[in-house]
């Protein structure tokens, strides 16, 4: 090299791209003004606005000026860093300059979104300048490059894992299927006939788990559950605890083993799940290496509380759930619905129970928490309830009580015309003036409905019923051990949250880590499958090259000030990631410290607590946050 | 009796509804659906499958969705467009 090149190297030329985000910024931060304050600062060469930096144009304004010399140091300044810091290191990469001489500044989350008037482009000025001062101190970095196991770890049995399982195994990674309960199958075996195909929720799961099961890349650990886990993308390590399942399954399955089918891998139970055969389970711990996790790890239903619209003091009170189980276990014919013995010659279903609840009308729960989201499945698969109590028992009369009628999926919206044409009687409720369902006395209906209906401008309509069913929603499974185990984000819903619901739909923030199914938000069968498939190509892309790289952002240990106090090792809070090496310097055997890059977050404890300023995190250097303040004083 | 009024307006917006944008008639065999967005051979297992080899749907091609799910169906087609290259390949070295 040139002692030319060198010089030029030297010298920082930082470019500034200031994004509108079509509004979201400009509308409360002057982007020419802030870029007119900054254009001047030491090291700027150039200062862009842009509509959208995220775009194309927005990539190839920064390439240009990469690939014309203008500059050698990025600044962006838009949206939170989570969202589009990756777009904009890949675009610098592609213009060939190392893609880690790149600050991203946040003045949209940061600053738009919180100030308004000149308060935001006076802070949003503050935020760029202390980018600029660390641009010009970063040093290019390379990612670390870590062997990864061509192995995936799901974590729940349901219809998203068993689906993830087998395209994982078609992409020739092996699997380990870890599912808490005796059975495959999840909630799905709970169903009976499927919106909008008319399938048997049965028939779909022996189909996948036969699948699985006789897949040889894949191992099925039923009983058992993930108690720890360790590591990082390409290589967790992960010990799964398995138990035999009570006697009540054992004695089940002696029972179903009557029905052996030589050809089918296990035994489907309805509304248990598909119980796979084999050796009987003893207790074991399992270690497995594995480079992904993949959560499938499912909902649970919404139990009505004590006293919701009857719930609870009344049996003629039940949930959906229960309704389809019985009619399909009763398997009733005649002109009148029979269930537990008794004619049902009027039900009634409200909708959105335990959905869409809303803070000051709806009661929450003991920790304060309310369902506010939209279950989705539980308008279609009321419908479809409704729609078959009336073409096999059209002597039965169906009420609806609903707030808003959602058939969104293809097809279902048959449902609900087919409910009008089968007769079924609509009543539409506000959600502040919900029906009531009280016992009755002396009519031969044990209950009765009251409900202010808006369909007939507010009249009030009351009904005398034999049943009452509530379309209860789903709530997120009980995984909190899990979440806390792994640190994985949740989201206002309390469900596990994507790090983008567009741009990343399947990932976690943990990388290596990913979501398929309802574990994410409600989702039907088919949705459920296809987040599932986008979890295993994610995966495929992740595991398929044989390694993975890890950003570079770790500690690292100057070896001339480290004098071997090991208050690193002390206070670092992974075990492992810093250790104290023997090493001889001037023919004295000295104990120095050392990081395994691979494990390290970049947390930044060891450099809090290190007297001799002798560690710092790549990146995120003591330095360079001294240049960030001074900037921010300065501005 | 409830009395309707009238309101002006400046601007009434129309929330447009979805229509399939391409009919495969002509171009492959590939099936639709009564509604004519394209035919999902098994909607609810593997939503992106067609009943045509090699061929796959994504998106609002196989019905009116939102972006999110939209793109976890395109994760989907990704899925099993590279797992039929996979096996094509190898069924043509084999």
């Amino acid at each position: 090299m040139s002692s030319e090149m060198k010089k030029e190297e030297k010298e920082k030329k930082v470019g500034v791209y200031i994004c509108h985000c079509g509004g979201n910024i400009s509308d409360h931060v002057d982007v020419k003004k802030l870029a007119e304050n900054i254009q001047d600062l030491p090291g700027v060469t150039v200062s862009h606005t842009n509509m959208f930096m995220c775009s194309d144009p927005g990539q190839e304004l920064i390439q240009e000026d990469i690939k014309n010399g203008t500059v050698n140091r990025v600044v962006v300044a838009s949206c939170a860093p989570s969202l589009h810091e990756l777009t904009f290191r890949s675009a610098i990469k592609r213009a060939d300059m190392n893609p880690y001489l790149y600050e991203h500044a946040n003045i949209r989350e940061q600053v738009s979104w919180v100030h308004h008037g000149e308060q935001a482009t006076e802070k949003a000025t503050a935020l760029v300048a202390a980018a600029i001062a660390k641009s010009q101190n970063l040093e290019p970095l390379d990612p670390i490059r870590v062997d990864a196991k061509n192995h995936a770890t799901v974590i729940g049995g349901g219809i998203a894992g068993l689906r993830a399982a087998l395209d994982l195994s078609r992409r020739g990674i092996e699997v380990a299927l870890v599912e808490k309960s005796p059975y495959l199958g999840g909630q799905a075996a709970k169903l009976d006939t499927l919106v909008p195909t008319g399938e048997k929720a049965g028939d779909l799961i022996e189909q996948l788990a036969n699948a699985v099961l006789k897949d040889t890349q894949i191992a099925v650990y039923t009983c058992s559950e993930v108690v720890q886990s360790k590591g990082y993308v390409g290589n967790f390590k992960v010990i799964v605890k398995q138990h035999p399942p009570s006697d009540k399954v054992t004695e089940l399955e002696k029972q179903k083993a009557a029905m052996n089918n030589p050809h089918s891998m296990g035994y489907f139970i309805p509304f248990s799940g598909f119980y796979p055969k084999g050796e009987p389970i003893v207790s074991r711990d399992l270690d497995l290496d594995t480079g992904v996790i993949i959560f499938a790890t499912g909902f649970k239903t919404y139990i009505p509380r004590e006293g919701e619209y009857g719930y609870g003091s009344n049996t003629e009170v039940i949930t959906l759930p229960q309704l389809i189980q019985w009619m399909s276990e009763e398997k009733t014919s005649g002109p009148v619905l029979k269930i537990n013995g008794r004619n049902i010659r009027r039900v009634a279903f409200i909708h959105c129970v335990g959905s869409r609840q809303i803070p000051g009308i709806h009661e929450p729960d003991d920790t304060g928490y309310l369902n506010e989201y939209c279950s989705r499945t539980c308008c279609s698969a009321t419908l479809q309830a409704a729609n078959e109590i009336r073409e096999m028992h059209p002597k039965t009369h169906v009420f609806e009580y609903y707030r808003d009628i959602r058939t969104y999926g293809r097809g279902h919206e048959d449902y609900y015309d087919r409910a009008s044409n089968n007769n079924v009687i609509f009543f539409r409720f506000e959600p502040d003036n919900q029906p009531l369902v009280e016992r009755t006395e002396g009519s031969s209906y044990p209950l009765r409905i009251k409900v202010t209906d808006t369909l007939t401008l507010g009249e009030e309509i009351t009904a005398e019923v034999d049943l009452v069913v509530l379309a209860v929603g789903m709530e997120p499974s009980g995984i909190s051990d899990l979440v806390e185990m792994m640190k994985l984000p949740v989201g206002a819903d309390h469900f596990l949250q994507e790090v983008h619901p567009k741009l990343r739909p399947v990932e976690l923030a943990n990388t290596g880590m990913l979501l398929a199914g309802t574990c994410q938000a409600p989702m039907d069968i088919g949705e459920a499958c296809s987040a599932a498939q986008a979890a295993s190509v994610k995966s495929a892309a992740l595991l398929s090259k044989g390694y993975v790289e890890l950003d570079p952002f770790v500690a690292e240990v100057n070896p001339d000030k480290c004098v071997g106090s090991a208050a690193c090792v002390e206070a670092c809070p992974i075990e492992g990631t810093i250790t104290l090496i023997e090493t001889e310097i001037e023919g004295e055997r000295v104990k120095r410290a050392e990081v395994n890059p691979a494990l390290c977050t970049g947390c930044g404890i060891c450099v809090a607590v290190c007297k001799d300023n002798a560690i710092d995190v790549k990146g995120w250097s003591l330095k360079q946050y001294e240049k960030m303040v001074d900037a921010i004083v300065a501005a | 009796m409830r009395v309707w009024g009238s309101i002006a307006f400046i601007l009434v917006v129309l929330s447009l509804g979805m229509v399939p944008d391409w009919n495969p008639v002509g171009t492959c065999s590939v099936s639709i659906d009564d509604d004519a967005f394209i035919k999902s051979a098994m909607p609810k297992i593997a939503p992106t499958l067609t009943d045509m080899e090699g061929v796959f749907v994504a998106g609002v091609a196989a019905g009116p969705k939102d972006i999110v799910d939209t793109i976890a169906e395109a994760g989907a087609a990704a899925m099993e467009a590279s797992i039929y290259l996979k096996e094509f390949k190898r069924e043509k070295a084999a």
